[in-house]
């Protein structure tokens, strides 16, 4: 890692506490920064901070967040690319300089703004050029982004402007591991604290405070809304500030619907959000992208198609009378929650194939009264492998799950659920194709990386009726959310019984 | 001295007072662990037995116990007073839940021998409640039949208990001592003709009485006839098949098992009866009216006499008419009787106004081969190691018959139509096969038995049956939960149910359909770390590690830096599963560019004339795909280019910095050559990268470098080819090679003998050429695996990547670190890969074996599973 001050004169190095003749090692905890001056005279001087990192320092930092890829504690970019390492060892060697402390003997030489030359050879930044474009320019800074054509997230990074080295410094602190998306080190509540002392002056009505709240405090509800609360008081819009999410937002997911759709609905800025292949931190069908596309309680009842999807879900089954329902592909327990709230549902179940979403449907239902905890089971299971476990259910849930199978597995789900679980009642709800092209997304293009198919109305039908037919059911079929006049609504739902012919 | 016997298998219900000696009479005739007693139990909840206020926990703790046993066949023995009709009802009601006949031995002594004993024991129990006991059990003992005790033995002095004997009587069913050989023969309802002819081709020479009449028949080789029922009704004859059917048992040369139209038929003959005259029963009965009064009786008596299910040959094999399933195997119960007779009936109808079934074959699990008729089909066909031989005779089919144990079918065909099927023929069971697999008539016909008897030649020696493939409904039972697996190569494997519960989510979201994925490769071990300066591995320790398990040729091959691949693909017009998958069970491509994929590799196949030469319809193919950035780029992306991109970036800014200081004046020389050097391992780490990453359009840019032939097969069994010398695994892909070059990449290789040090050094060079330009390096394998020797496998190959590779797996900077990186562990690894491996050949010796598709799905998710361990992902 390595970053380079520069600035007229021959103040910088009594600003910086360093001597420009005298390169010093500090000791870090995941390695050792150097500093030391390449130029330094009346004219101009330039200060140069180098972290050589430690391998094995730096692989036993766990909190050190990488996806899906074991190898990726060994190779890694951390000990070249700025991040909250370099943050860190600022903060460490510069910290006389990010509290603005004066030299003994120049008074008020910290306060003053001067230009300045921040060069960063190589910052990472998940959200490319454009990122650093959109967070250092709202603070006065003049940018020269240019990505590597060997990796978009790799940015060569040159700030220029007149600002006091204190406040360049923290910047820095502040925004190097915003443009990462990740932290080395655990996020606790002295991080609000953190970013308190080093961003209330300008966070406050940076654009991107909320994004970079949420960053800095990893994603973390209570302290984003702590922070918000001390950085932002008074303002009207914070209490938003903790949901406003939607760069990451699923249009599947959006709060209003098609007309308001979001602007950059599929492009999330996060790399570790736009896994090729879903990993643990998505659930298998259910609400498929997780935890940091739900909409919250601040908007309003409405909450969006997800929602809207478990209001239908729970209206049916009531209006069916069914007191026992699996839902099969729970993901992280929306609908479960939803119905154990509903005393008319005497046994619920969740199954999921993804231990890591069943986890966190225990986490999020832990949270319930134990008298509606003891009605729950959960359980590991797949709708394509037949399961004693799936008998007995009044109803079965199917909610945004068969379009994450691969279509010669279906055949394999008909059965377990239509021909061996075989319930009263099965509801099937999926995404619409026709309705697509009102989130603005291309033909053929998925709402959802992981879906391997989306089916039209007609296409929908067509399996609906030929699976009741062949298993002896009726079914009916609706569609949920906002209705279109052509395209039909965002979602399809299929509702099968067989009343009668064999409880 | 009175003879009590009971049942192998039964729940024995000890019934009388307190100290009328119970507990000694079943110390005396029961082994220690099969008798539940409870005033143990009391102790075991209580701490102390006599404790009554213990005596409902006591209670559930017995029937927990007992319920187990009964569940794994069990004789259990009931040490309690039970001189309630209460305390009897729960126990019976057990029994009957495992189907295990329950059966009670009363000790009915007089009240003052009870009375003696308890006054002399320490804590008496007193005479009023001695008295009180020996009230109820003589007010209940009449009525013990009733309560469904099927045997009620009595003593009545301390004589007749002390001399009783109890005799253990097999069940009717259990013919385990006898393992055949048979024929086994499906529904013949009265086909006379066809049965004869059916004989004659099983080589039985048949006996005809004066009247021409035939009434036995015998196999010179002692072989047996196993009637699967429904000899009557529907066709010409019934009779004529009952007098044969009924000399043949009674002279031992044919052995029966009831089917419906047998139980029909006892009712229609009963007295007060009302059975409907229909399904060809009127005709049944217009015939043994013709033959007269005294041979109806007999055909009624021996009728009524047939069991429902017959266990043969130390439990491997069992005949019902219409099936069993496995938990009823050996049991005795109306259920099992019912099933046995019926099927597993939901009381639903079809369209047909006919039973619908449930598909309890798809289900079956068990290792005992299931053989039924009752559902007729057009042709036979193993579906989880049952098999239905009821081809319809009577409705124009075949009669068709089992040799067992050769698992040969041997058919006749119906001379005509003798009955019209009520649901057309081979229209399954009114349920469709849940799996939407092709329903049983669906099936190419098995046309060659021959055929069916030279595959089984090769079955797995657990005595699993062929199949096509097809097998219903995968459970998640096949998959979940702790699992130790049994492999032909390695005896028995682990799996733990966390790593089982990892495939399962793998398996579930992101693999191709589980029958689409025969196999899945092993990982493999490097090679001990070199202690050559300036080296992390080499060639000299692969060489010295087969020298020591004492293998005389290895050969290295050329190791492609790409992923791991495995094909599988039919020859033109075959139909089955194919596939082209990752070593996780993932698709490479979307399905339209696999197709094209797999057509590519099977035009290779026919061009190299290798279909005819192995003589197969399907060939599993290990193999190694390129590029590796196909399947990687997401990696490539997050993790690989960012570390070539940063560094550049950074080290280009720093080495200016430094070189400024430094014209300063600056003490900075040190730090200066040390970046100098960092920066020029990134550059090299860059270069490797590249190698290994470049562009593809569809198929166009896209390369396959296979290395073995796993297996080569027909429809549903096959060859495995994994034990052939490596030479001819490279030989076949050279001919792939040569037939479409520009898809199919060789493999390099050269042999060498490692006890011999010029062709180590031969081996050595040709590593350092292969790997100096970047080359990942070679695998060093046994030239004739698998290897086994006493203490177990030997690695199926090391690798040896090359030194300037193995910066993409230790980072840019490795070889400075070469002294801590030396000390790596490789026990684990090594451990892992061995197991991978036999797993591994397991599942393709399943699917050549022609097991069902849950014995091999279970192999394969095996191999998932254990890449779940924490391993060192650099090894």
């Amino acid at each position: 890692m390595f970053v380079e001050i520069g600035a007229p004169g021959a103040d910088l190095s009594h600003i910086l506490f360093k001597h420009p003749d005298h390169p010093r090692a500090f000791d870090l905890p995941v390695g050792r920064a150097w500093v030391w001056y390449p130029q330094a005279g009346p004219a101009r001087t330039r200060a140069a901070l180098m972290v050589e990192t430690d391998p094995a320092a730096l692989r036993a930092s766990r909190r050190f967040k990488v996806s899906g890829f074991e190898l990726g504690h060994h190779i890694n970019d951390r000990s070249y690319a700025a991040s909250s390492l370099l943050a860190v060892a600022i903060a460490r060697v510069f910290s006389s300089a990010l509290r603005g402390q004066d030299p003994v003997e120049q008074p008020g030489l910290a306060a003053r703004e001067r230009p300045l030359e921040i060069r960063l050879p190589s910052v990472r930044s998940r959200g490319g050029a454009t990122l650093v474009h959109e967070l250092f320019e709202p603070l006065g800074w003049g940018v020269a982004a240019e990505q590597s054509p060997l990796a978009a997230q790799s940015v060569d990074v040159t700030l220029t402007g007149s600002a006091t080295v204190q406040a360049a410094l923290a910047h820095l602190y502040v925004l190097l591991p915003v443009l990462d998306g990740a932290k080395h080190y655990w996020v606790g509540p002295q991080e609000v604290d953190k970013l308190v002392r080093h961003a209330d002056q300008w966070l406050a009505t940076h654009p991107a405070r909320a994004m970079i709240m949420r960053r800095y405090l990893a994603h973390q509800g209570e302290y984003v809304a702590d922070a918000a609360e001390r950085l932002i008081a008074g303002e009207a819009d914070h209490a938003s500030l903790g949901s406003d999410r939607s760069p990451d937002r699923h249009p599947d997911q959006t709060a209003t619907g098609p007309t308001s759709r979001p602007a950059e609905p599929l492009q999330p800025l996060s790399a570790t959000d736009t896994r090729p292949e879903p990993t643990d931190g998505e659930a298998w069908g259910g609400e498929a992208t997780g935890g940091d596309a739900e909409p919250v309680a601040t908007q309003g009842a409405g909450g969006g198609l997800a929602a809207a999807r478990r209001d239908a879900v729970l209206a049916r089954l009531g209006a069916a009378g069914a007191r026992s329902v699996l839902d099969l592909g729970c993901g992280e327990g929306r609908l479960l929650a939803d119905l154990l709230r509903h005393p008319q549902f005497t046994r619920v179940a969740g199954a999921d194939p993804a231990t890591s979403a069943l986890a966190r449907a225990d986490q999020r239902l832990a949270r319930l009264p134990e008298r509606a905890r003891d009605r729950l089971t959960l359980f590991q299971a797949s709708a394509t492998y037949r399961d004693r476990r799936f008998a007995g259910f009044d109803a079965i849930v199917l909610s945004e799950v068969v379009e994450h199978l691969d279509p010669d597995r279906l055949a394999a789900l008909e059965g377990v659920v239509f021909a061996a679980a075989r319930p009263r009642l099965v509801l099937v709800t999926t995404p619409n194709r026709d309705f697509n092209p009102l989130y603005g997304l291309a033909d053929g293009e998925p709402r959802n990386p992981d879906h391997r198919f989306e089916w039209n109305r007609a296409e929908f039908t067509a399996w609906a009726r030929r699976v009741a037919a062949g298993h002896g059911y009726h079914v009916t079929f609706d569609g949920i959310g906002q209705l279109d006049p052509e395209r039909g609504a965002p979602t399809q739902s299929a509702e099968f019984r067989n009343d009668g012919e064999n409880a | 001295m009175p003879e009590l016997e009971i049942p192998q298998t039964c729940l024995v219900l000890l019934v009388g007072a307190s100290a009328a000696g119970k507990s000694t009479f079943a110390a005396r005739h029961f082994d220690q662990f099969e008798v539940v007693s409870s005033d143990f139990c009391r102790g075991l909840v209580s701490g102390d037995p006599l404790d009554q206020s213990a005596t409902a926990d006591a209670f559930e703790a017995l029937e927990g116990i007992v319920g187990i046993r009964l569940r794994r066949g069990l004789l259990t023995v009931v040490d309690a007073t039970n001189v309630q009709a209460a305390a009897r009802k729960s126990l019976i009601a057990l029994a009957r839940a495992h189907d295990v006949l329950p059966v009670g031995i009363v000790l009915d002594l007089p009240e003052s021998v009870c009375l003696a004993r308890d006054s002399a024991r320490e804590r008496s129990l007193g005479g009023r409640v001695i008295a009180r006991q020996i009230g109820d059990l003589r007010r209940g003992v009449k009525g013990l039949g009733r309560e469904g005790l099927r045997q009620v033995h009595t003593l009545r002095t301390e004589d007749e208990v002390a001399t009783a004997r109890i005799v253990r009587v097999p069940l009717l069913n259990d013919r385990r001592g006898d393992a055949g050989p048979f024929d086994v023969v499906g529904d013949v309802h009265g086909c006379l003709d066809e049965l004869l002819e059916l004989l004659e081709r099983l080589g039985y020479a048949v006996t005809r009485d004066e009247a021409e009449r035939p009434v036995d028949a015998a196999h010179p080789a002692g072989r047996r006839l196993v009637f699967l029922g429904d000899l009557v009704d529907r066709g010409p004859d019934s009779v004529g098949v009952l007098r044969l059917a009924m000399g043949m048992t009674a002279a031992g040369h044919a052995i029966a098992v009831t089917g419906n139209h047998e139980a029909r038929l006892v009712r229609a003959l009963g007295r007060g009866s009302k059975v409907e005259p229909t399904h060809g029963l009127a005709g049944t009965l217009a015939a043994l009216a013709e033959a007269g009064p005294e041979f109806t009786a007999r055909a009624r008596q021996w009728a009524y006499d047939l069991v429902a299910h017959l266990v043969f040959d130390g439990g491997r094999l069992v005949v019902a008419h219409a099936g069993l399933k496995e938990a009823y195997h050996g049991r005795a119960s109306g259920r099992v009787r019912a099933f046995a007779l019926y099927g597993d009936t939901t009381g639903e109808s079809d369209e047909y106004g006919l039973p619908v079934r449930h598909p309890w074959a798809e289900e079956y699990r068990g290792r005992a081969k299931v053989i039924y008729g009752h559902t007729p089909v057009l042709e036979t066909r193993w579906v989880n190691n049952t098999l239905c031989l009821d081809t319809g005779c009577a409705f124009g089919g075949k009669l068709s018959a089992l040799r067992y144990p050769e698992n040969e079918i041997v058919q006749v065909a119906a001379r005509r139509v003798y009955s019209e099927p009520i649901r057309p023929l081979g229209s399954g069971s009114g349920v469709a096969p849940a799996s939407g697999l092709a329903r049983a008539g669906d099936q190419a016909p098995d046309a060659d038995p021959a055929a069916a008897h030279s595959r089984d030649a090769g079955a797995a020696p657990g005595g699993w049956a062929l199949a096509d493939g097809a097998g219903g409904l995968l459970d998640a039972g096949d998959v979940l939960g702790k699992r130790v697996i049994e492999t032909r190569w390695m005896g028995r494997v682990s799996v733990q149910a966390e790593q089982a519960a990892a495939a399962f989510e793998v398996m579930s979201r992101f693999s191709a359909a589980p029958d689409r994925i025969a196999y899945l490769p092993p990982t493999m071990a490097p090679v001990g770390a070199s202690r050559l300066d300036g080296f992390l591995e080499h060639p000299r320790e692969a060489f010295a590690y087969f020298a020591d398990f004492g293998v005389v040729e290895v050969i290295c091959e050329e190791k492609h830096m790409g992923s791991r691949a495995v094909a599988w693909v039919r020859a033109p017009g075959a139909v089955g599963p194919e596939s082209l998958h990752t070593r996780t069970g993932r698709p490479f491509f979307d399905s339209e560019l696999e197709a094209e994929a797999l057509s590519r590799i099977r035009a290779a196949i026919g061009a190299a004339g290798l279909w005819d030469e192995l003589g197969a319809e399907w060939l599993l193919l290990d193999a190694e795909l390129m590029p590796w950035s196909l399947k990687a780029e997401g990696l490539l992306e997050d993790q690989y280019r960012p570390v070539a991109a940063g560094a550049q970036a950074m080290y280009g800014a720093a080495l200016e910095a430094l070189a400024d200081g430094i014209e300063r004046g600056l003490d900075l020389t040190e730090l200066r050559d040390r970046t100098a050097r960092r920066a020029e391992n990134a550059a090299a780490f860059g270069r490797v990268l590249e190698r290994y990453a470049w562009e593809t359009t569809g198929l166009a840019g896209v390369r396959l470098a296979p290395f073995q032939v796993l297996a080569a097969g027909h429809g549903g069994g096959g060859e495995p080819l994994y034990a052939r010398p490596h030479v001819w695994h490279l030989a076949m892909a050279d001919r792939l090679a040569a037939a479409d070059p520009e898809f199919f990449q060789v493999t390099r290789r050269i042999l060498v003998r490692p006890g011999d040090s010029g062709s180590q050094a031969d081996g050595v060079v040709w590593w350092e050429k292969l790997t100096a330009a970047g080359g990942e390096g070679m695998v060093v394998k046994p030239a004739a695996a698998p290897v086994r020797l006493a203490k177990g496998l030997v690695q199926p190959g090391l690798k040896v990547r090359g030194r300037e590779y193995l910066r993409i797996t230790y980072g840019p900077d490795y070889l400075d670190q070469l002294d801590s990186l030396r000390n790596r562990s490789l026990g684990r690894k090594r451990s892992l890969a061995l197991r991978e491996y036999a797993l591994g050949l397991e599942a393709v010796d399943r699917l050549a074996a022609g097991e069902p598709l849950w014995r091999r799905h279970e192999a394969v998710c095996a191999v998932l599973a254990l890449e779940s361990e924490p391993v060192d992902p650099r090894l």
